[in-house]
């Protein structure tokens, strides 16, 4: 029983105690003075009493009790009723508390060992509170609609916007639109009544800007039922600059370096007359005199196309030159094949690639269309990219880096065909994918990523920022300052947490370069419930799952011992001390 | 007796009337419902009540049941009242004992039982048609039939009246003019003969060529109107009140109205869409017939066909023209004919439905000879008829007797002049003249015969032609003697001259590349007058295969022929065959010598110096530059930014200011070149555009729209390359290079 008592106050005990004795003393001092009646000893018992109690109420005793007292239960958004009272049914003493965000949920002394939390769950940034318990979440309940979703939150225009998510218990023959500016609707598909539906939507972007597009979901008679935005950055894209080298003209090359310049790509083309004799032809840029390759004249491009042949003959300082341009300036090399380069290529820049009868292929989703190949394709190996498969998976162009740039080719021949069948979108998407996965890429100064891209208005929000900037200094708009941690292991990554105030378009801007900004969306946190809800309830599992297995103290439930008694006592003690000469004399 | 008789009747007749008031207000209150279940104006339907509780006092007249009636009632419908309640009206004093006897009892009965029936009305009848008036209310409420009723009544009254906005909202102004009355008379052509038609709807879709009207009034006088269309602006003529301005409709655009009030403040319109529409050419179809049909020499030649030609405003004129073509080659000739139809062209009918039969043999056709047709229709537009003109048709009386004349497997094309055939043509008619020798009389044979050696003759001479060794004369001589003793002695200058020159172009003459050159065949001192002109070496039969020049040969083919003369006019064309043969063969050989040259038709390429040939010198090769701007230029610029703008002002609180307005613009010009072609689309989105460059005050969902619309109207991006962009740290690069390693 003794075990079981403790003060709440135990830390006055020490002078609380000394200066309980010093007064005893000098109450015995004085008894022992004053006269020495017979009840000295009486008194003098009494009086340690009283002192006793005095002490006692101030210290503020408490016994620990045991059993279902140490238990609690926290109810959250969409907690289930029946299990509720199958955990009351069992903890018949359970304490039950109603989840408020941001609040203090342990008020009083009674810090319970372990917490069941039902429904969505807690908010992350209330985790602290549940520190010393053991937490066991307890839902199975997922919200219903979108729960889960991706896309780029920053595109280039001309690229598509893939919106992908996961919508969970879809209502049947319900709609997904994909809304673009001005209500526009630009994709959207139908729900089917499996427990959960995985959609992707789509647009090509054609706008430069800050837009927000929303998801919408409608109900057959056209009802919106819900409506959420999507905030996207589009940017314009940068044009790439362009070296092509050739032998001899080709018509390959005549389209290509056509589609180029009209898409605004500065483009430079060699072709090899006679002997020493070339033609230059500079597309959308300034001349430039290039004559054997240097790292100088290099420097400018983004993408060097080459005939396998003149490849071939390329000289051994030129050679060297343009590995390292790939190699440390990242230029991309995209080889032109021809029959030799398939067969006898065994060094810098080759491919090893597998014959086949077939000298016509289709593009993978493209099925219809033909397109002519030499009676190759690429040997599937490590650090192979392929870029383009056909329909049997099997490799069409491909790229292999190579230090920080890529070299890479296909087997596809004669594409200017598609244009002259017509086909001109499906040679542009294929050459389009093809250069962009090759040439040399922008390295940004700062990379700005954030979870789900969206913000919401006073709730905490997550960035993070890969930077070569040695110490970011992050400012809001308002030039306040944003306290950014370095992750331990990688020393470019930051990450730091903002809590915005205002809906809207805001801005991040790092101090040292303020050209590098980062634009987020704030919006209600009414939108996007259920994957914020999906979002809370992956948190918690999480948390309660690492929780139970850290092995913490049973905490005990105390209970104040009624002071009323000590008081009596100490009254009764006084009471006698006082009137006992009175009733003497 | 506590209530005399009067008290009780008077009750029953308060009980009467009230139950008339009840009547009347359950007829009153279903309209009431259902006119408040329509508008929601608690107003209007106390206002329907209340005209109805009048209407309904009048009918059922609620006052009308006296104390006389009521007894009447009572009498009738209560058994035990025996008729006796009119004695309850009439005063105590006047009765019979027996009546004040009766009076009392009865009072008494009434008393009892007047609970039993009660008075005469329409209760149910009238809580039914309330209840069936709320009901209906509730549905069209539910429903919500009355929106569809005012969806389809909204957009026809306000879409015909021009709604003029004032394009300064904030200047201090009086009352805005009115518009009193609006036409649009639209005339079309006269030839399309639809009469000129009058709207009160702006949006025009007419005929091209139409002439359009408008006619405006307004209430007050007002400075002017004018018509702005797509950039230029004409004011509206002002006569008797009415301003009017006509114009003919030639191009599809846009216009609106603008005026201006003696307050100087400037009101404009609505955009409205002008759409041209084009008279359609005729179409012509021909029923019945292949498109090309053959005959035999002894068929009935006879085309019959049947031709339907439709039009959108009447057809004027419908005609077939046929060409005929004789002979073939260079010889060919054309007839051109125009031909009308068998049954009557009916001028500014729509449909036509016309018969026609050719008869080849009328058209005087030969064997050979085809016939090529085609129908031309005119519509009556006016001042350019719309022709259009069916496939063409052929028809062709085969040929009895078509001989193919080919030269040699070699040669693709027969370039050959057509007298150069007759050897081959002798020896088939001498082979025949030999079959036939059993079936004609001597006489016949020797005459065909030495005619043949004639024709022999001609031939050789013409061959001479290009020796120059023979006199053309000769051949006149023979069929002429005189003449030819006068030119015995003539000059030698004639011989020179082509004795075919008047009936054949230069060109057809085999000598058409200077082969032979004529004055050169006059120098007798070289032996082979061609060897200059041909570049030998380059053709491998010439250089050494053949050993004796082109002359020699054609010589030996000429003396060949002199045989071959020689038995024809012996009358042996036996003899003579051999030697027609040989020459035929020797006149072969000349011609595939001389195919080298046909072939140089046309282009001569310039000599090839041959101390540059393959020397390797490049120096005067250079290097060549050129520089070109090819990137097209970007697509409605204005409409980008202006959708741009629009999400700015749509998510935040700003406030359209001037230079929105002057991007507006320039969105509505680039947006209006679009909407050209598709007026239906993007008009709505034009209009609206248009009121956001003059109006102040703009609404949000408007802004929506319009940035939808724009949106709509951009055109698919094409592929594009892109340079990407990667962040790359040193793990990144470690990570390359360790896998670069172990590659």
């Amino acid at each position: 029983m003794i075990d079981n008592l403790t003060f709440l106050n135990a830390e006055l005990m020490w002078p609380l105690s000394i200066g309980a004795i010093l007064l005893w003393c000098v109450f015995i001092w004085k008894e022992w003075y004053s006269n020495k009646k017979p009840r000295f000893w009486i008194k003098v018992m009494i009086s340690f009493l009283a002192i006793g109690a005095l002490v006692i109420l101030v210290l503020k005793p408490v016994i620990s009790v045991p059993g279902d007292a140490t238990k609690m239960v926290i109810l959250t958004e969409g907690y289930d009723q029946v299990r509720l009272d199958s955990i009351k049914k069992v903890h018949k003493r359970i304490k039950v508390y109603k989840y408020n965000i941001n609040q203090l949920i342990f008020k009083d002394i009674n810090i319970p060992d372990s917490v069941f939390i039902l429904g969505y769950g807690v908010e992350p940034f209330d985790f602290w509170q549940f520190d010393n318990c053991k937490v066991k979440y307890l839902n199975d309940s997922i919200p219903s609609g979108v729960i889960r979703f991706t896309y780029d939150h920053k595109n280039t225009v001309g690229k598509q916007m893939i919106f992908n998510g996961l919508y969970h218990k879809p209502k049947k023959e319900n709609q997904l639109v994909l809304e673009g500016p001005g209500g526009v609707y630009l994709d959207s598909v139908s729900l089917g009544d499996d427990e959960q539906q995985i959609f992707g939507l789509s647009t090509k972007l054609n706008l430069p800007g800050k837009f927000v597009f929303s998801l919408i979901e409608k109900d057959t008679t056209g009802k919106i039922h819900s409506k959420n935005p999507i905030p996207l950055l589009v940017e314009d894209p940068i044009p790439l600059k362009i070296l092509i080298v050739n032998g001899f003209p080709t018509f390959e090359t005549k389209y290509l370096k056509n589609y180029l310049a009209e898409m605004g790509h500065q483009v430079l083309v060699r072709s090899q007359i006679t002997k020493g004799r070339y033609k230059y032809e500079y597309f959308n840029m300034e001349r430039l005199p290039i004559g054997t390759f240097s790292e100088k004249n290099l420097q400018p491009f983004d993408l060097v196309i080459i005939d396998a042949n003149s490849f071939k003959k390329l000289g051994k300082t030129s050679r060297a030159v343009l590995r390292n341009s790939i190699r440390e300036n990242g230029l991309g090399l995209f080889i032109q094949s021809d029959q030799d380069f398939f067969r006898f290529s065994r060094n810098f820049g080759s491919f090893d690639f597998v014959t086949q009868k077939n000298v016509e292929t289709n593009l993978k989703g493209q099925s219809k269309i033909k397109i002519s190949k030499s009676p190759f394709f690429f040997k599937d190996e490590f650090l192979l990219h392929p870029i383009h498969k056909n329909t049997n998976n099997q490799v069409l162009s491909a790229y292999k880096p190579m230090g920080k740039g890529r070299i890479g080719t296909t087997v596809l021949e004669n594409t200017y065909e598609l244009v002259l069948n017509g086909r001109t979108k499906v040679y542009q998407e294929l050459w389009s994918k093809l250069i962009s996965s090759i040439s040399n890429k922008e390295i940004p100064l700062a990379e700005w990523r954030s979870k789900g891209n969206i913000a919401y208005i006073n709730q905490p929000f997550k960035f993070k920022l890969r930077t070569s900037i040695a110490k970011p200094m992050v400012n809001t708009i308002n030039g306040y300052k944003i306290s950014m941690r370095e992750d331990i292991d990688i020393s470019n990554l930051w990450s730091a947490t903002t809590y915005p105030k205002t809906l809207g378009w805001d801005t991040l801007l790092i101090q040292q370069d303020t050209t590098e900004v980062f634009p987020y969306f704030v919006t209600h946190t009414s939108h996007w419930r259920s994957q914020t809800h999906y979002e809370k309830i992956v948190e918690n599992s999480k948390y309660s799952a690492v929780s139970s297995k850290e092995s913490k103290e049973e905490n005990k439930a105390f209970r104040l011992v009624n002071p009323l008694g000590f008081f009596l006592i100490f009254l009764i003690c006084i009471g006698y001390l006082w009137l006992k000469p009175k009733m003497v004399n | 007796m506590k209530m005399t008789g009067n008290m009780i009747l008077n009750r029953f007749r308060r009980r009467w009337q009230f139950m008339l008031w009840v009547e009347i207000l359950l007829y009153s209150l279903g309209p009431a419902i259902l006119v408040y279940f329509l508008f929601f104006k608690l107003l209007w339907s106390i206002l329907v009540s209340i005209v109805l509780v009048g209407f309904m006092f009048i009918f059922i007249k609620p006052w009308r049941p006296n104390l006389k009636k009521v007894s009447g009632y009572i009498d009738q419908h209560l058994d035990t009242a025996e008729y006796s309640t009119g004695l309850l009206l009439l005063p105590e004093e006047q009765l019979s004992g027996l009546a004040k006897l009766q009076q009392y009892k009865v009072a008494k009965e009434l008393v009892e039982k007047l609970g039993t029936i009660s008075p005469p009305s329409n209760l149910l009848r009238g809580s039914v048609i309330m209840g069936l008036f709320a009901i209906v209310g509730f549905l069209m409420y539910q429903f919500k039939i009355i929106n569809y009723l005012q969806e389809a009544k909204e957009p026809k009254i306000p879409a015909n009246t021009i709604v003029f906005t004032a394009t300064d909202s904030i200047s201090k102004r009086g009352k805005q003019p009115k518009l009193e009355h609006q036409e649009l008379i639209i005339d079309y052509p006269s030839y399309t003969q639809i009469p000129s038609f009058r709207t009160t709807k702006m949006d025009v879709k007419a005929v091209e060529g139409s002439k359009l009207t408008w006619r405006i009034k307004f209430n007050t006088h007002i400075k002017d109107v004018t018509i702005e269309s797509m950039g230029s602006s004409q004011s509206m003529n002002y006569s008797n009140e009415i301003y009017t301005q006509t114009s003919t409709l030639n191009a599809s655009g846009f216009y609106n109205f603008r005026y201006t009030d003696v307050q100087n403040t400037s009101y404009t319109s609505d955009l409205y869409a002008i759409e041209m529409i084009k008279d359609k050419g005729p179409g012509v179809e021909i029923i019945g017939l292949k498109q090309f049909t053959s005959f035999e020499f002894d068929e009935n030649k006879k085309l019959s066909f049947k031709t339907s030609v439709t039009d959108d405003f009447g057809i004027a004129d419908v005609y077939i023209i046929a060409t005929v073509s004789k002979g073939s080659g260079e010889s060919v000739k054309f007839r051109e004919e125009k031909l009308s139809f068998d049954t009557k062209v009916i001028r500014g009918s729509k449909n036509l439905k016309l018969l026609k039969s050719i008869d080849l043999d009328k058209m005087k056709m030969e064997p050979g000879d085809e016939l090529y047709f085609y129908i031309e229709a005119l519509d009556r537009k006016q001042p350019m008829s719309n022709t259009s003109r069916s496939e063409t048709f052929f028809a062709v009386i085969k040929d009895t007797l078509s001989d193919q004349f080919a030269v040699e497997g070699t040669m693709g094309v027969d370039l050959m002049p057509d007298y150069f055939r007759s050897q081959r043509q002798l020896i088939i008619d001498t082979e025949k003249l030999i079959r036939e020798k059993s079936k004609l009389t001597k006489k016949e044979f020797n005459f065909k015969s030495n005619e043949l050696g004639f024709d022999q003759k001609v031939l050789r001479l013409k061959y001479a032609e290009f020796m120059g060794d023979e006199s053309e004369s000769e051949l006149v001589n023979q069929e002429n003697p005189e003449i030819s003793n006068e030119d015995e002695h003539g000059d030698e200058d004639h011989d020179e001259e082509d004795p075919l020159e008047q009936y054949t172009h230069k060109h057809d003459s085999d000598n058409e590349h200077n082969l032979v050159d004529h004055k050169e065949e006059d120098s007798e001192e070289k032996n082979d007058p061609l060897h200059e002109y041909l570049h030998n070496h380059e053709d491998p039969e010439e250089s050494t295969l053949f050993t004796q020049s082109l002359k020699s040969k054609l010589r030996q083919a000429l003396n060949e022929m002199w045989d071959a003369e020689l038995y024809l006019r012996l009358y042996t064309p036996e003899k003579s065959l051999p030697y027609q043969y040989r020459a035929l063969k020797l006149i072969q050989e000349i011609k595939n010598s001389a195919r080298v040259y046909v072939h140089r038709i046309g282009f001569d390429p310039p000599p090839i110096k041959e101390d540059k040939r393959l020397t390797g010198k490049i120096e005067e090769v250079s290097n060549f530059r050129k520089k070109e701007e090819l990137q097209e230029p970007e697509i409605y610029p204005s409409i980008r930014q202006t959708i741009l703008r629009l999400e700015e002002l749509i998510i935040g609180k700003e406030k359209i200011n001037d230079d929105d307005r002057t991007l507006f613009e320039k969105a509505g010009n680039e947006l209006a070149i679009k909407a050209l072609e598709n007026p239906g689309k993007y008009l709505k989105t034009l209009q609206k555009l248009k009121r956001t460059t003059e109006n102040k005050k703009i609404p949000l969902s408007t802004l929506v729209e319009i940035q939808g619309g724009l949106f709509d109207a951009l055109p698919e991006l094409k592929y594009n390359a892109v340079k990407r962009k990667v962040l790359t740290g040193e793990i990144n690069e470690l990570l390359l290079k360790e896998l670069e390693v172990h590659d």
